[in-house]
């Protein structure tokens, strides 16, 4: 299994320091929730490790990583044969999704992948089509808990993009 | 008036999506696998030149673009009747959402397009 090769090298990236967590969100992590959908990369949320370069902080991680056998391409790295992409946003609603992000075994891997009001929060602030189909998708298939979502986007600001969504979305009495 | 059971086809694709995301994360894995090496099969008709051109939207654009730009005069002949449009020539071939349009100097009497752009327009469900 190919995702596992990904895992092995952001738990070794992240045992050596480079990063000091990591969670994976996207549609990879989705689709623990959901219906799998098709998806060209993993989306890999970073949370950098302390005497990083300040200015470019990925860039020690692209080389080591290298080093093991990742391939460049374009802004992705290959590894194994996943194109990976490392996001290292920085904001309080992506540091909080790492950080309360779940185990998840992946073959003999065990990796971090955001929970599922985090996703659906990320997916809204992102807002493109595919995100809404994405959030209506966890609501129709009652892998949200709704509560603690509310509670996520009031506190993050997305309360309006929630019910924006609602609009577009009518997924019933949420 | 269709008398066709719409009703009955989306109880089954709904049953049977229910299965998918009810399926051990293990299985859906695979799945996953195989669904990314098919969408890289389809892709391997091109090379895409970024990565935003990669995603599993596929742009249209830049297959397009990437095709005509290698395109040699016998593809540039091969392509589908088009449209001329004052001194640009228009051609429709991928849908109402997108269009080529070809700066072509057609008062060159070569059939090679001097300048070629492929726009397309923002139907919502690409941002």
């Amino acid at each position: 299994m190919a995702l596992q090769e990904v895992i092995a090298e952001l738990n070794r990236i992240k045992a050596a320091g480079f990063i000091s967590d990591y969670a994976v969100g996207g549609a990879v992590a989705a689709h623990a929730y959901i219906e799998p959908a098709a998806t060209v990369d993993v989306d890999v949320f970073v949370v950098f490790g302390a005497g990083g370069h300040p200015l470019s902080p990925l860039a020690p991680i692209w080389a080591d990583l290298i080093a093991h056998g990742a391939k460049v391409e374009d802004d992705h790295l290959v590894i194994g044969t996943w194109p990976v992409q490392f996001l290292a946003d920085g904001r309080p609603l992506l540091a909080e999704a790492i950080g309360s992000a779940r185990a998840q075994n992946f073959g003999d891997q065990v990796g971090k992948i955001m929970g599922p009001e985090h996703l659906v929060a990320i997916a809204l602030a992102t807002g493109r089509m595919k995100d809404y189909a994405r959030v209506a998708e966890f609501i129709k298939y009652g892998a949200v808990n709704l509560d603690a979502l509310r509670a996520l986007l009031e506190r993050f600001g997305l309360t309006e993009r929630w019910e924006t969504f609602k609009t577009r979305f009518p997924t019933g009495n949420v | 008036m269709s008398d066709f059971d719409w009703q009955r086809v989306r109880q089954i694709k709904d049953l049977y999506r229910a299965k998918l995301t009810a399926l051990p994360f293990e299985e859906k894995l695979h799945i996953l696998e195989r669904l990314r090496l098919r969408a890289s099969e389809l892709r391997g008709m091109w090379q895409p030149t970024s990565a935003g051109e990669r995603s599993a939207t596929s742009n249209v654009r830049a297959f397009v673009g990437s095709w005509l730009f290698t395109a040699s005069v016998p593809i540039v002949a091969s392509l589908p009747p088009v449209q001329t449009v004052s001194n640009a020539t228009r051609l429709d071939m991928f849908g109402p959402s997108t269009t080529l349009l070809f700066a072509a100097d057609l008062t060159q009497s070569s059939t090679l397009p001097t300048t070629i752009a492929a726009t397309k327009s923002n139907d919502g469900s690409h941002p």
